[in-house]
């Protein structure tokens, strides 16, 4: 049987909208966005600076709209207590990063942030550890699953 | 642990926010689909749709729009988009 005729059809689909981090914290960040994002939705939000990148399941907490802006929504996001999957990198934060760096506010973080890439002096990404998987991290991360793709944990 | 507590860093950086919309399918058919969603989406874009029915089956299609069109649905601005199914990339049934 084909899914066109499966009976109770659903569909969602995984749309990306891109955006520019205005600032980041342990708990969130807050974007400019060209798409209006309705709070309460649930997402997966990767910030890439200059020196690294940040990847986390998150949830919008708050949009304000300015008008006439070339990015016209201010997005507050909350990242949210869940484990990012398995397959985004090892551990290695004990290098340390440029102050006012992304990867420098990963650092300060702590746990918090999950830092998944860093680029080397010579242009090169190398992987960096999910945090959530970490021992010191908080106690809400699920169980790993690494054949199951994160939207799809998403919507349970 | 309360993250809030912790601090704010200033910082610069592209981002992208990946977010999973659920939208209703007018009609499907194994090339075509059309679906009423809350977003609008541009002519040509590309996207991946998940499909579900009873059973827990599933399906993960990529799509591309090749059109839409504003309406009001009960009152609320909905946006009905035809879509040409690209390929399957998977389907499951749990």
């Amino acid at each position: 049987m084909t899914w066109w005729t499966w009976p109770g059809l659903r569909g969602a689909v995984l749309e990306q909208i891109p955006g520019r981090l205005l600032d980041i914290g342990a708990g969130g960040c807050c974007l400019e966005t060209p798409t209006r994002l309705a709070s309460g939705t649930f997402g997966f939000v990767e910030v890439q600076g200059p020196d690294a990148s940040i990847a986390e399941v998150a949830r919008v907490c708050d949009v304000t709209e300015r008008p006439g802006a070339a990015a016209p929504f201010l997005v507050r996001l909350e990242f949210l207590p869940i484990a990012l999957p398995a397959g985004l990198g090892v551990s290695d934060r004990r290098t340390r990063a440029p102050e006012g760096s992304l990867a420098a506010a990963a650092e300060k973080a702590g746990p918090s942030l999950t830092l998944v890439r860093r680029r080397r002096s010579n242009g090169e990404v190398e992987s960096v550890e999910s945090a959530h998987s970490a021992p010191d991290s908080h106690g809400y991360a699920t169980p790993e699953r690494p054949g199951e793709p994160l939207a799809e944990r998403l919507k349970k | 642990m309360d993250r809030r507590r912790h601090g704010r860093y200033h910082t610069e950086g592209f981002a992208e926010v990946q977010v999973l919309r659920d939208v209703d399918i007018v009609r499907a058919s194994a090339r075509e689909i059309t679906v009423i969603s809350r977003s609008r989406a541009a002519t040509g874009a590309e996207m991946r749709m998940r499909v579900s029915a009873a059973g827990g089956r599933q399906a993960t299609l990529r799509v591309r729009t090749t059109g839409s069109q504003p309406q009001l649905v009960g009152g609320q601005l909905r946006y009905r988009l035809w879509m040409q199914v690209l390929s399957q990339e998977s389907e499951v049934t749990r």
